[in-house]
């Protein structure tokens, strides 16, 4: 399991790295795709299938083709060189350093875990042996139309929303302004 | 198992962190989106490592949530992306500083 | 002192007593308030009757307290009346001396010999002023202004005197100050009358810094017989703590101590002020640029006095410090000789009387430092007759002329105004000490008892005589040059006698400066009529010394002979014509100069305090106010300028530029509360 969780996490962050680094757009969507794969495996590493298999189809699949497509569309050619004494790179590059490297300690022995190893407000009735025995999809849809019910509605808004202004901004005309 | 805990939750530090510096340093506008769905994916591994080891069920909800909320978000920065590049500017999102002084 | 107040309690009513001390303050007030709040709405005859009627009022009250007073036995001639309580700080709940250590500022009023004496001045000699206003003022628009002023003013002198407790002595000291300001500029349109109001009152103001840093040092020192600090502002306590029957734990009980001599020394700066005394004289004779009753109220008879009153009233405190009480002396003889010879040459008829006033008020200075209290008051008393009675027939005088105050544009007035010539002739024999008008009693009283008392020497009896004679001399002169003679402009030749409202006060003030120099005639060496000090002796004691009667005769002879030396010699110069008026012009020029231009002193002060503190303000102005505060109001606004400039660049309209900024921030957020928690 360590093992499988060392190969899928040095996949992700390889598959990040690519995102920011890579030079031309496409190779950028495709390494985005690699981490959001390898990010799939991480969620079933962490007992969350259907999340996983949602990442997949969603991301994976319907998201990533939309972006490629765009890309397609638009044909953006190769931005031009980073340059890496450029200071917001430098600054950047160390905030995210000490971003991370202050994350790492805090989950180490940080604000969420008490010293004896237990959480802050003591764990939860939803252990994966009870979910699985009660049924992965089925513990999560009770869960979001009952207790999560208000944030799924206005999720549901916002997706009508987005909908129609996505309508709304692509419909012919000359100018944006 | 337990041990992997701060495992995860670094490694979502570190996908964060590298989308964050995508959002500074890149100029492509298709980048910074990819960067951002970066950080979302960073946001909804921590939800899901914290729903894992404390028995709860929010933080799965909460990235199924996180995911319909990105996809809308993709939709309508593309949208946008798409009206920007059929106005004829370039694909620079210095170019887009309508908010300077 | 304490035993003589609870003996008098009980024998004087003290409800019947502090209806007639409300009746006596309440009534100007109440004027004062009708008159004033009215805004000139109302009609002049009601103010007419309303202005001098609550002063009379007040009078008649008084007259009623002094047959009450009359009526008990010399012992117990004082009482204390409390209004009401005030500011009562007493620590600790049993009574005696722990109840005392406490503060209180009761609004309490002291009923004794010396209080009703000035109540009598005030309201008689203020009420007959009154009256004379009305006529006097019948032209003015300012007509119900002046009185709601005047009526203020008797408030607040009666205030001043009756007063039980330091804080409300000090708030009516300061009350007539502002009043006799206002009155002084009550013609606001004349510049010279504004100056002169800012003036008088800056100098009072001077006058009660001392007035009230004495009084802190006696709040701050007095003790009581255990030694505890008492920590009272009451008077008769101060008194009974204070003196040679005092205990000695006190800096106050020590004779001639350096605090008392201090607190004497501080209260006598208040006094001088006020009574217009070296060195700060110099606001009286400008005040007279005010109307000329309010000369003759406030200038003449009772506000300058009230210095004179101070002294008297904190006697204790003078009889245990000599050097501060030799001061007082020192200072009021040689103000009184200086006045009197600036006196000589000035040609304006009000600053005459006006520099008269001061000299007679140096005289009383004089006594009340040299300890003969009673012949202060005394010479107060008469004084305040006849110098009110100067003033108001001078203002007759100037009203007839139409203004005119120069006496060399007067002249043969005998033959027009006769009643108001013989008055006028009566005042100037009272204050030249002509023998049997009221001055000579009350002046060869002080100076023969300044001659056995207290720090004087034989040479201070001098300095008074010369006084005397020059006193003689330039209030002859006026006579002289004003009423007889030839007119010197036509204005003088056709005037006509005064309206019966303003001949009538003048007329028994003449009266009065006739007969109450009767009322105490104690200088023979023996003392046929001794009423007034009698009178005052509970308050202020009988004189602890008297120079042998042989000495004080030959005084008497001498100063009588050289009073009437002065009128002689005003004959002679201004009559006769024996002499030249202009010899001493001639031959002794410097002296001549140094009276008429009143010793320099505006000019010294000129130089030395008012122009160094304009230069001051110059340079402050320029140095602080345009080359530092204002640069520095500019660096500041410069300042912001640049750095707005300089930070308007971050505002790059970039995306990025926002987002590093922003997660950098958020970085180092986590890293802080990472570094504090972990």
């Amino acid at each position: 399991m360590t093992v499988i969780f060392g190969i899928a996490a040095v996949l992700a962050f390889v598959g990040a790295v690519g995102v920011v680094i890579s030079r031309r757009t496409l190779y950028s969507a495709l390494s985005l795709v690699g981490n959001m794969i390898a990010l799939a495996v991480l969620f079933l590493l962490l007992d969350a299938q259907f999340l996983a298999a949602v990442q997949i189809i969603v991301y994976a699949g319907a998201v990533m083709v939309l972006f490629v497509f765009i890309i397609a569309l638009l044909a953006p050619g190769a931005e031009e060189r980073l340059r890496p004494v450029e200071l917001r790179v430098l600054v950047g590059g160390i905030a995210a350093v000490a971003f991370t490297v202050m994350v790492g300690r805090l989950a180490l022995n940080g604000i969420t875990v008490t010293a004896s190893g237990q959480f802050h407000g003591g764990i939860g009735p939803f252990s994966p042996q009870a979910v699985n025995a009660h049924g992965q999809v089925q513990t999560l849809g009770e869960q979001l139309f009952t207790t999560f019910l208000l944030p799924f509605e206005v999720t549901s808004l916002l997706l009508l929303v987005a909908a129609v202004g996505a309508v709304y901004l692509s419909r012919h005309r000359r100018t944006l302004r | 198992m337990n041990g992997l805990f701060p495992g995860f939750l670094t490694l979502s530090a570190a996908m964060f962190a590298l989308g964050a510096l995508g959002v500074m340093v890149r100029r492509n506008p298709l980048v910074v989106f990819m960067s951002i769905e970066l950080m979302l994916n960073a946001g909804n591994l921590a939800l899901v490592t914290y729903a894992r080891y404390t028995h709860t069920m929010a933080g799965q909800v909460f990235a199924l949530i996180v995911i319909a909320v990105a996809a809308s978000e993709v939709v309508v920065g593309l949208a946008l992306i798409t009206g920007v590049y059929r106005s004829g500017r370039r694909l620079d999102i210095d170019d887009l500083s309508e908010m300077r002084e | 002192m304490t035993s003589v107040r609870c003996a008098s309690e009980k024998a004087m009513n003290p409800t019947f007593t502090m209806v007639l001390c409300a009746v006596a303050l309440g009534l100007p007030t109440a004027g004062f308030l009708v008159s004033a709040l009215s805004a000139g709405k109302l009609p002049r005859r009601v103010v007419s009757f309303l202005g001098p009627g609550v002063v009379l009022g007040a009078f008649v009250a008084t007259l009623i307290l002094l047959a009450e007073l009359l009526a008990q036995p010399p012992a117990s001639r004082g009482i204390t009346v409390a209004f009401w309580h005030w500011l009562n700080l007493s620590v600790g709940s049993g009574g005696g001396a722990v109840a005392r250590s406490g503060f209180n500022a009761d609004f309490s009023v002291r009923i004794d010999s010396l209080s009703v004496l000035m109540m009598l001045v005030i309201t008689g000699i203020g009420g007959l002023i009154h009256v004379y206003s009305v006529g006097y003022m019948a032209e003015d628009p300012g007509y119900n202004r002046f009185f709601a002023y005047m009526n203020l003013f008797i408030t607040s002198m009666l205030l001043l005197v009756m007063s039980e407790n330091l804080i409300f002595l000090i708030i009516g000291w300061s009350m007539v100050a502002f009043v006799s300001y206002a009155l002084i500029a009550f013609w606001y349109q004349r510049p010279a009358a504004v100056t002169a109001g800012r003036k008088a009152f800056i100098t009072q103001v001077i006058g009660d810094v001392g007035l009230v840093l004495g009084a802190f040092l006696i709040f701050l020192n007095l003790r009581g017989s255990g030694g505890q600090l008492l920590h009272s502002v009451d008077l008769q306590t101060i008194f009974a703590n204070v003196g040679p029957g005092a205990h000695n734990q006190n800096g106050l009980g020590s004779m001639g101590g350096g605090l008392v001599t201090t607190i004497g020394l501080l209260l006598f700066l208040g006094a001088a002020a006020k009574s217009a005394q070296w060195p700060l004289h110099t606001w009286l004779p400008d005040a007279m640029e005010g109307p000329t009753p309010v000369s003759a109220l406030i200038h003449a008879a009772t506000m300058v006095t009230a210095g004179v009153y101070l002294v008297a009233r904190f006697h204790p405190i003078y009889q245990q410090a000599p050097v501060a009480a030799g001061v007082v002396a020192a200072v009021g003889i040689g103000t009184a000789l200086m006045a009197a010879i600036i006196g000589c040459t000035q040609f304006d008829i009000k600053r005459v009387i006006a520099y008269s006033t001061m000299s007679q008020i140096g005289l009383m200075i004089f006594a009340v430092g040299a300890g003969a209290y009673s012949a202060g008051m005394f010479q107060f008393f008469t004084h305040a007759c006849f110098k009110a009675l100067l003033f108001l027939a001078a203002g007759n005088v100037i009203h007839a002329l139409g203004d005119e105050q120069d006496i060399r544009s007067m002249g043969g007035l005998s033959t027009r105004m006769k009643l108001t010539f013989g008055a006028f002739l009566v005042g100037s024999l009272a204050l030249a000490g002509i023998p049997f008008f009221a001055g000579w009693f009350s002046k060869e009283e002080l100076l023969s008892s300044g001659l056995a008392l207290g720090p004087a020497v034989p040479w201070l009896w001098v300095l008074g005589v010369a006084v005397n004679v020059l006193t003689s001399f330039y209030i002859f002169r006026v006579v002289w040059m004003a009423f007889r003679g030839q007119p010197a402009t036509s204005r003088a030749s056709t005037a006509h006698e005064a309206r019966p409202v303003m001949l009538i006060p003048v007329l028994l003030l003449a009266v009065l400066a006739t007969v109450v120099g009767f009322l105490n005639i104690d200088f023979f060496g023996f003392h046929p009529i001794t009423v007034f000090s009698e009178f005052l002796q509970p308050v202020v004691g009988t004189p602890s010394a008297h120079a042998s009667a042989g000495i004080q005769a030959l005084a008497l002879v001498i100063g009588t002979l050289l009073s009437l030396g002065g009128l002689t010699l005003v004959w002679m110069v201004y009559g006769r014509r024996l002499i030249a008026a202009d010899l001493i012009s001639r031959h002794l020029p410097w002296l001549y100069q140094l009276s008429l231009q009143k010793f320099y002193w505006d000019e010294i002060y000129d130089v030395t305090l008012v122009r160094p503190t304009v230069a001051l303000a110059a340079t402050v102005t320029q140095v602080l106010e345009a080359d530092l505060f204002d640069e520095l109001v500019k660096g500041v606004k410069q300042g912001v300028l640049t750095l707005a400039d300089d930070l308007r660049t971050m505002q790059t309209g970039f995306f990025r530029d926002y987002a590093l900024i922003f997660f950098v921030c958020a970085v180092i957020g986590l890293v802080v509360l990472g570094l504090r928690l972990a």
